[in-house]
């Protein structure tokens, strides 16, 4: 396996700590994974931080090389991801918004979603259910569409 | 994007010591450790008598193949400041070697964009939670 060119997708979990209850721990500051494509010869390195702004300097890190970001949204808690969504608007990162359906959750239309957090015409708005990891792939593909666009290259 | 379910047997374990009494009160790596950097163990790693229990257990961690600080930092039951300090230790004793290999300023090659797409779509996932490789959290 060569590793001369590893790739990374920074993510934020807006919610991290969403339905763990029973956990003592406080706030996971990083989630970490690795996928290895031997076909490509590449890894794809999944960085997850959470959301709130006091994570930041971690993001930062992240952030740079990084191809592009799904910032991954709860609906009934939509404010809290303003901080992602301007902080990747602010430095040109590709990005998704990814809509975490999961049951139990109140559904919007991803044009309201788009609506609500004033996104850029050009940035998506995907629908997901972040337990799943078929659709937890879609997403990864959106990200590298997305990163792809905005260079204008065509897959 | 939470790529293992956060259930605590998945995470590190406790730690057993207070961080500023595992770094030696120490707050700064002495190396610039990206969480992309790669570490890998030397020869001399064997050699080496005068290390702590923590020094050893990153060392473990860095026996596999294409390690990176990520890949330490959620192996290892410290946070992540000391994980890097510890490592940097390491690179100090000669027991561990690293290399950044990322381009931080570059936006990716088309080539690059068009083979992770390519690989993205062939991969076969079962509709459940999963991932390949390690993964995990670190506090």
């Amino acid at each position: 396996m060569s590793t001369e060119a590893p790739l990374t997708v920074a993510s934020l979990g807006v919610d991290d700590l969403r339905g763990v209850g029973g956990k003592t721990e406080t706030t996971v500051a990083l989630d970490f994974g690795r996928i290895s494509f031997l076909d490509e010869n590449l890894l794809l390195y999944l960085w997850g931080t959470p959301g709130q702004e006091r994570f930041w300097f971690m993001w930062d890190e992240l952030a740079a090389g990084a191809v592009g970001a799904a910032v991954v949204v709860d609906t009934s808690r939509l404010e809290d991801c303003f901080p992602a969504v301007d902080y990747f608007q602010d430095r040109a990162l590709p990005f998704v918004v990814a809509m975490n359906e999961f049951d139990g959750t109140y559904r919007y239309t991803s044009e309201a979603v788009h609506d609500a957090l004033g996104l850029s015409p050009d940035v998506p708005v995907v629908t997901c259910d972040a337990r799943r990891a078929n659709s937890v792939k879609q997403v990864l593909i959106a990200v590298v569409a997305q990163a792809a666009r905005a260079q204008a290259v065509i897959l | 994007m939470g790529t293992n379910p956060r259930s605590s047997e998945a995470g590190p374990q406790r730690a057993t010591g207070r961080p500023f009494v595992v770094s030696g009160g120490r707050t700064e790596p002495r190396h610039l450790l990206d969480l992309r950097t790669f570490v890998s163990v030397t020869r001399t790693a064997a050699e080496l008598e005068d290390l702590t229990p923590q020094h050893r257990r990153v060392l473990d961690v860095c026996r596999a193949e294409s390690v990176t600080v990520g890949d330490v930092v959620v192996g290892v039951p410290y946070p992540l400041l000391v994980a890097r300090i510890l490592i940097s230790d390491l690179i100090d004793k000669g027991a561990l070697t690293h290399r950044l290999t990322v381009l931080l300023d570059e936006a990716p090659e088309p080539d690059f964009l068009r083979r992770l797409s390519r690989a993205l779509h062939k991969m076969d996932v079962p509709d459940s939670p999963a991932a390949d490789g390690r993964s995990g959290h670190a506090c």
